[in-house]
């Protein structure tokens, strides 16, 4: 069971499916791309969560499954791990990755092409628009980290916040 | 003493996705289906066995009238039950990583969902493997057993 894939080529893969998903499938409604594209990552993490804690014994409690996400999951899709767990230990998880290697080759300056009187929001509106191109990409790991979860028998939400690129936190918040 | 064994796979949501048995089983009209009887009543005792250890391999959960009900409890949740009467224990526990290494292969497989049971194709290459291994372990285990009938029920649709 341990075939390898080149890196570029799951970097391509994902960008083209968020690219055919947000311009072509579902071209004017970024909602349902993304709600698709969460939904593939779900199952993505379901299948690989039972094959990460195959050699491992059980988790005893959220805390040990939340650690095991932050460390072994993560150490095998990324080959690092998270680097700050932060919990507010009623049911929050914030996991912070602070190079994120799926948005580490994205480029995140949006230049602004008007210097007229409407300046400041053609600024707004570009940095706008590549925050939401962005954002797009960050929905299928937010899918594998909830499908690998759900699977350990913990139903959550999780969100991406991206203020600092390519510094990346996901928020996981169970649901009680 | 003939050496019997049933296993089934159960899934996390308590739906069956898999069973097979091995063994001179009884053709008894009324008990028929007494191993898969004593399979279903054991889940409740699995089921809180299962959360008082963090080990995976749960021998001797449940007992009755000879008969030894082991299990096997994934992270997941979904557990493989054997009913067996041999006291081989390696040999069991071998035989549920090599059926777990199995189940994540076909877990693998996109058409497959857990709320269903695994399609005719997967279940048949993979119950031939199965069947291999369940014949291995009764052939490994202590009891002089003599196979006169061996069952595969292909699992019936809900």
């Amino acid at each position: 069971m341990g075939r390898e894939v080149s890196e570029s080529c799951v970097e391509s893969l994902l960008t083209e499916m968020v690219s055919s998903y947000c311009n072509q499938f579902y071209a004017n409604k970024p909602e349902l791309a993304a709600r698709r594209i969460e939904a593939i990552g779900y199952d993505v993490g379901h299948r690989l969560s039972e094959r990460y804690t195959m050699e491992r014994p059980r988790f005893s409690d959220h805390l040990e499954a939340i650690k095991f996400i932050c460390k072994d999951f993560w150490s095998e899709l990324f080959k690092k791990q998270i680097d700050n767990l932060k919990t507010n230990h009623r049911g929050t998880f914030v996991l912070q990755d602070n190079r994120f290697r799926w948005l580490s080759r994205m480029s995140i300056d949006p230049s602004p092409e008007n210097t007229g009187l409407s300046q400041d929001s053609s600024v707004a509106l570009a940095e706008n628009k590549a925050t939401q191109a962005t954002n797009m990409y960050l929905y299928f790991p937010c899918g594998i980290i909830r499908g690998a979860l759900s699977n350990l028998g913990i139903p959550c939400a999780v969100s991406a916040d991206i203020s600092n690129l390519p510094a990346c936190s996901f928020v996981v918040r169970i649901k009680a | 003493m003939a050496g019997t064994a049933c296993f089934i796979i159960v899934s996390r949501n308590n739906i069956p996705i898999y069973e097979a048995e091995v063994g001179s089983a009884l053709k008894k009209e009324d008990a028929a289906h007494q191993h898969h009887f004593i399979l279903h009543a054991a889940l409740d005792i699995v089921q809180d066995l299962a959360w008082t250890t963090s080990a995976m391999f749960l021998k001797g959960a449940d007992k009755f009238d000879g008969l030894v009900v082991s299990v096997y409890v994934t992270a997941g949740h979904t557990r493989l039950m054997l009913l067996h009467d041999s006291r081989n224990d390696d040999g069991i526990k071998s035989f549920f990583q090599e059926v777990h290494e199995l189940y994540i292969k076909v877990y693998h497989c996109l058409c497959f969902s857990v709320m269903q049971s695994f399609p005719s194709s997967i279940r048949f290459g993979m119950g031939l493997a199965l069947f291999r291994k369940i014949w291995m372990l009764i052939l490994c285990s202590d009891s002089n057993y003599s196979c006169l009938v061996i069952l595969l029920f292909p699992f019936r649709e809900f």
